[in-house]
């Protein structure tokens, strides 16, 4: 029993390295919480390997108090999840933002952001319209 | 008293069961206790009436319970191997499912039934017109996604069979009697 | 021989759980990784569930194990929708990876 112990605990750390990894890299949010999820769940299974090995049930609700914990943490992150991947910065330039005017590259930079949000804003005003058009021949039709 | 009976007792049974599962204990005070608590949450708060219907077939029960159990099994396995064997461009795909049932439990039933099933997962639901949005892995071919839709009516037979209303019930015997026809 | 099945299952529970860690690796993007880190758990936490009522040969375990089973299989389906369904609509795929797509013609029609 105790060989089979050893082989399963060795395991569960290597599974464990790998939801750190995970952590660490995944490149939105929602990955991360995944992984959380799974480590907490690889507690769990380590927790019922502890009452095999020591013989001892006195932690059995913890079990039950990990797993609804768990679920209640992912989901209400994922409710909140947001768009955009964590490693891509956006230049936003505000207001308080100082450009260096001399400087080429931060010119160059901001000339791109507000060709960018320029396109943005004519893309917006053209669906605009033609979400405006059909909500009006909609009515008419009706 | 009988609709008291209907909505109560399962949900008053459920709450007592984990109660006396927690403490360990199912002597009389402990039951006694379980009943007064469980009694005192549903009246503080009040969920809306489950409408569940009242037919329950013991034999088809046990006979989806058996098919859940056999297919988590076969399918995590599968999962395993696809992956730590699979060539890199993994195509998967979202497929829309359209369902007999529209009755709010039933939809649950089905879409955790396939939740926990190994390949899918529930994308969307679109209550209004009873169709599950699956992404299933690994689809390389027309024929999977087929098989994928046979399945799903599969497991919806079943559950309706084992605890339809009597509409339900009988809509799944039509569509078999034509399946067989065909 | 009880000793042979409880090591059965632990080992399977085990390997289940390295299987989820491996997929959560290697899949290329979220909504693979979705299945991966929860289809798996469910039937490891099932045979290590398994391998601890048998071990104790004590009934009075058997109720507590069994609501701690059931209420995993209640809330992980849910969590596993409650982030594909986020990570569909914020768009945490390649569109390359999908080979039938039947929802984006329904959102767009949705949003516009």
């Amino acid at each position: 029993m105790t060989a089979v112990l050893w082989i399963a605990g060795i395991m569960l750390v290597l599974a464990s390295f790998g939801t750190l990894y995970r952590i660490f890299r995944g490149p939105t949010l929602l990955d991360r919480v995944l992984a959380t999820d799974l480590l907490l769940s690889i507690f769990v299974a380590a927790l019922c390997m502890h009452m095999i090995a020591s013989d001892s049930y006195e932690h059995v609700l913890l079990l039950v108090a990990a797993s609804t914990i768990g679920f209640v943490g992912s989901v209400t992150v994922a409710r909140y999840a947001e768009n955009t991947p964590s490693g891509e910065k956006k230049l936003r330039p505000s207001r308080l933002q100082e450009v260096n005017k001399n400087d080429p590259r931060s010119a160059r930079r901001l000339e791109a952001v507000r060709r960018q949000a320029a396109a943005r804003k004519r893309k917006n005003k053209g669906a605009k319209s033609t979400r405006a058009s059909r909500r009006v021949s909609a009515g008419k039709e009706q | 008293m009988k609709s008291f009976l209907m909505h109560w007792v399962p949900s008053v049974a459920w709450l007592t069961f984990v109660w006396c599962a927690l403490w360990q204990d199912f002597k009389l005070p402990n039951l006694a206790m379980g009943i007064l608590l469980s009694l005192l949450a549903l009246a503080v708060f009040k969920l809306p009436t489950l409408y569940l219907s009242n037919h329950f077939n013991l034999w088809y029960a046990l006979k989806f319970l058996v098919y859940l159990v056999w297919k988590i099994a076969q399918a995590s396995v599968q999962l395993l191997w696809v992956a730590i064997t699979f060539k890199h461009p993994l195509n998967n795909s979202i497929i829309a499912v359209q369902l007999r049932t529209s009755s709010d439990l039933w939809i649950t039933a089905i879409s955790h039934s396939m939740s926990v099933i190994p390949g899918s997962v529930v994308v969307e639901v679109d209550r209004t017109i009873s169709v599950l949005y699956f992404h299933v892995i690994n689809t390389e071919t027309e024929e999977e996604i087929n098989d994928f839709i046979k399945q799903v009516r599969t497991v919806e037979t079943m559950i309706l069979k084992a605890v339809g209303s009597r509409e339900e019930y009988e809509r799944i015997l039509d569509d078999e009697r034509e399946e067989v026809a065909l | 021989m009880l000793e042979i099945i409880v090591g059965i299952c632990v080992l399977g529970g085990a390997i289940m759980a390295l299987g989820a860690a491996v997929g959560l690796v290697r899949f290329p993007d979220l909504l693979s990784r979705l299945h991966a880190g929860t289809k798996p758990q469910v039937f490891g936490l099932m045979m290590l569930l398994l391998a601890v009522g048998l071990y104790s040969g004590d009934w009075k375990l058997a109720p507590v194990l069994l609501v701690a089973l059931l209420l995993q299989l209640l809330t992980i389906p849910i969590a596993a929708h409650m982030m594909g369904r986020s990570g569909y609509r914020n768009k945490h795929f390649r569109s390359s990876d999908l080979r039938r797509d039947d929802l984006r013609e329904v959102i767009e029609e949705a949003d516009s």
